[in-house]
């Protein structure tokens, strides 16, 4: 029996899950990882276009590369490793290989995010009022904010100050997933929302709801991976102190135990041997 | 041969003042009682044509007041869609002074809140601002809660205002006949059902417009901590009515209704000094400009009547020298249309009666 492809697509948080794979196998299954900065998603997304080629995959077709590479010749060393990462990317614009019908995409962290700005109040009745840095908001308006479910309107570093935004290019990470889709029969696709590993108070509740509203809008065929609860402090939502690595980043402990719930959640209780 | 017209200025005359050299008297349509300092904190409200008011006021960098702002990190494009950055805070259009004292009085807690929610599929829309939310709220309860936040914003921007500028934009409503609250569009064109049972068509007098303004001007000095009424500029939307619901012609019904209107700013100029007229209307639609300042739809005014208008505005009431604006001498020549375009659409619901019905 052929194995099951697990196509694991995302940004810097896909690491410690990419760790966490190498220590273990998953029986009749393949992990494959595709890391892409968050800020080079997002350069990506809006000046790319994604090309699929049936049979073979999907891959970016990047206009001016010289012009992208130029940005980082401004830049001060900090951003080196994101011009290695672009430059692996032109060389290689392949974002993800044929995938084989039934596979599972995983999209991690794709921009669909918590933040401990959104926090939502009963109303009575399970009704709920919604409130982003206290200004009320419909969770319609709330779905278009950049970088909360899925949308972004600008670019960060080291592109915000170089590049302009293109108002007329794709700005939604759903463009992308949409695309997958299309890559062959019966994928499941799934987000997995990395958790804060700040510490901050992190309204769960109104995250889910509102990233279960944007699915809808968008009539997206991805499902969301439930909120891994036993990672998180119960006090603030936010990732277990123990399970924090590099600023804003989950450690190796969270990688796995975070692997570990994904592929729970994508492929039923059975993980094969550990 | 003396006569009381003997020594008057060229503007006072027909020939001199419309038909012949007409840019050269038209800042002179405008007597303006009082000036619009750029520190001045400024609140517009209005009929659609309010919202070209608006873009131009900040564009020359006003004090244009903001209190229900869209939130951070929501494209631009999507502002007006949500009803953000039209006015100083979200209430959408507000095309009659009596829309705008209930607005006036359900700020300020002389009214009670009224909450008219109308349905769309599985959302509900704020009928009393029923542009600004596209795709409705999820419940009652979330629109009230959402309407209580709006009056806070409303109550501050009264309270805070230096100068409130108004275009009056029409006398034709409907009344929602249990509350009494009137609308600013008829049920079933943006959402809801038409029901005469429930609602029933007005078209204010002069009596009852007047009656509204001097309403709202009472409400702003008993209710200001300052207990003082600010500047109040208004003005009449040349903007002809989409449709009408009398049994009368479009332009007979247009016409009437436009004439109520200036009357009424102009009794209201008459009785209170902080009260100015500027002449919006009269501009647009200058015979002179022979249908120019128009669209082809003969409806919506066109770029170069914006820009006219808001120019004779700025040479009146210069912005901020930091800015840079220099407003032509005189009216705007057509070389405008090609070199000013307003690209932004308007949002109006009234445009929405043009709108083929289903079936």
């Amino acid at each position: 029996m052929a194995e099951r492809v697990i196509q694991f697509i995302g940004t810097s948080h896909i690491r410690a899950l990419e760790t966490a794979a190498l220590e273990r196998s998953v029986s009749d299954c393949t992990l494959r990882f595709t890391a892409v900065g968050a800020p080079l998603l997002r350069l990506l997304l809006n000046r790319a276009r994604l090309q699929v080629e049936e049979g073979v995959g999907l891959r970016w077709e990047l206009p001016d590369p010289e012009a992208l590479l130029a940005v980082f010749d401004r830049m001060g060393p900090r951003f080196t490793p994101m011009r290695t990462n672009l430059e692996r990317v032109l060389t290689a614009p392949q974002l993800v290989q044929e995938l084989p019908a039934g596979s599972v995409v995983v999209f991690v962290d794709p921009l669909v995010r918590f933040s401990p700005e959104l926090h939502c109040e009963p109303l009575g009745a399970g009704e709920w009022l919604y409130r982003f840095r206290d200004q009320p908001l419909t969770l319609s308006a709330l779905s278009r904010l950049s970088d909360l479910a899925g949308d972004f309107d600008r670019y960060v570093e080291p592109f915000y100050s170089q590049l302009p935004f293109d108002p007329h290019g794709c700005r939604s990470v759903f463009d992308l997933v949409e695309a997958v889709n299309q890559m062959a029969a019966n994928l499941s696709i799934w987000i997995w929302r990395a958790p804060d590993f700040f510490g901050s108070s992190i309204d769960l509740q109104a995250h889910d709801r509102l990233h279960r509203y944007r699915l809808k809008a968008c009539q997206s065929a991805c499902l969301l991976i439930p909120v891994p609860h036993h990672l998180l402090d119960p006090g603030t939502g936010s990732a277990l102190a123990s399970y924090r690595g590099r600023p804003g980043h989950g450690n190796a402990a969270f990688g796995a135990a975070a692997l570990d719930h994904i592929l729970r959640c994508v492929l039923g209780a059975d993980l094969g041997p550990r | 041969m003396l006569h009381p017209y003997a020594d008057l200025p060229p503007e006072r005359f027909w020939r001199t003042g419309v038909a012949q050299d007409w840019q050269s008297t038209l800042d002179a349509v405008y007597d303006k009682r009082f000036s619009i300092h750029p520190s001045d904190v400024i609140v517009t409200a209005g009929s659609c044509f309010a919202q070209h008011i608006t873009r131009e006021l900040k564009q020359h960098s006003f004090a244009l007041l903001d209190l229900e702002p869209a939130p951070e990190g929501l494209p631009a494009e999507q502002h007006e869609r949500y009803g953000y950055s039209l006015y100083s805070a979200r209430y959408g259009n507000i095309y009659t002074p009596k829309q705008l004292v209930q607005l006036t009085a359900e700020a300020f807690g002389c009214r009670p809140i009224r909450v008219l929610p109308w349905q769309r599929g599985d959302h509900w829309v704020d009928a009393l601002r029923p542009s600004i939310e596209p795709d409705g709220f999820g419940s009652i309860a979330e629109l009230t809660a959402h309407r209580r936040h709006h009056l806070d914003c409303v109550r501050d921007c009264l309270e805070r205002m230096d100068v409130f500028i108004f275009t009056l934009g029409l006398t034709e409503a409907w009344r929602d006949r249990v509350t009494g609250s009137v609308l600013p569009v008829a049920p079933g064109v943006v959402a809801g059902e038409y029901d005469p049972k429930a609602v029933r068509f007005v078209n204010f007098g002069i009596r009852q417009t007047l009656k509204a303004l001097e309403r709202f001007l009472l409400l702003l000095q008993e209710h200001r901590p300052s207990r003082d009424c600010p500047r109040v500029l208004l003005t009449v939307s040349p903007v002809p009515l989409t449709a009408t619901a009398t049994d009368r012609h479009v332009l007979a019904a247009t016409m009437e209704s436009k004439a109520v209107l200036r009357v009424a700013a102009a009794e209201l100029r008459r009785r209170h000094r902080n009260v100015d007229y500027f002449p919006s209307f009269e501009i647009v639609q200058h015979p002179a400009a022979r249908s120019q300042f128009f669209d082809a739809n003969l409806r919506s005014v066109s770029a170069l009547g914006v820009r006219t208008v808001m120019d004779c505005f700025l040479r009146h009431h210069p912005p901020s020298q930091a800015v840079g604006f220099e407003p032509p001498t005189g009216a705007a020549s057509t070389e405008f249309s090609t070199q000013t375009r307003i690209e932004q659409a308007l949002v109006c619901e009234e445009e929405l009666l043009n709108r083929p019905t289903d079936g």
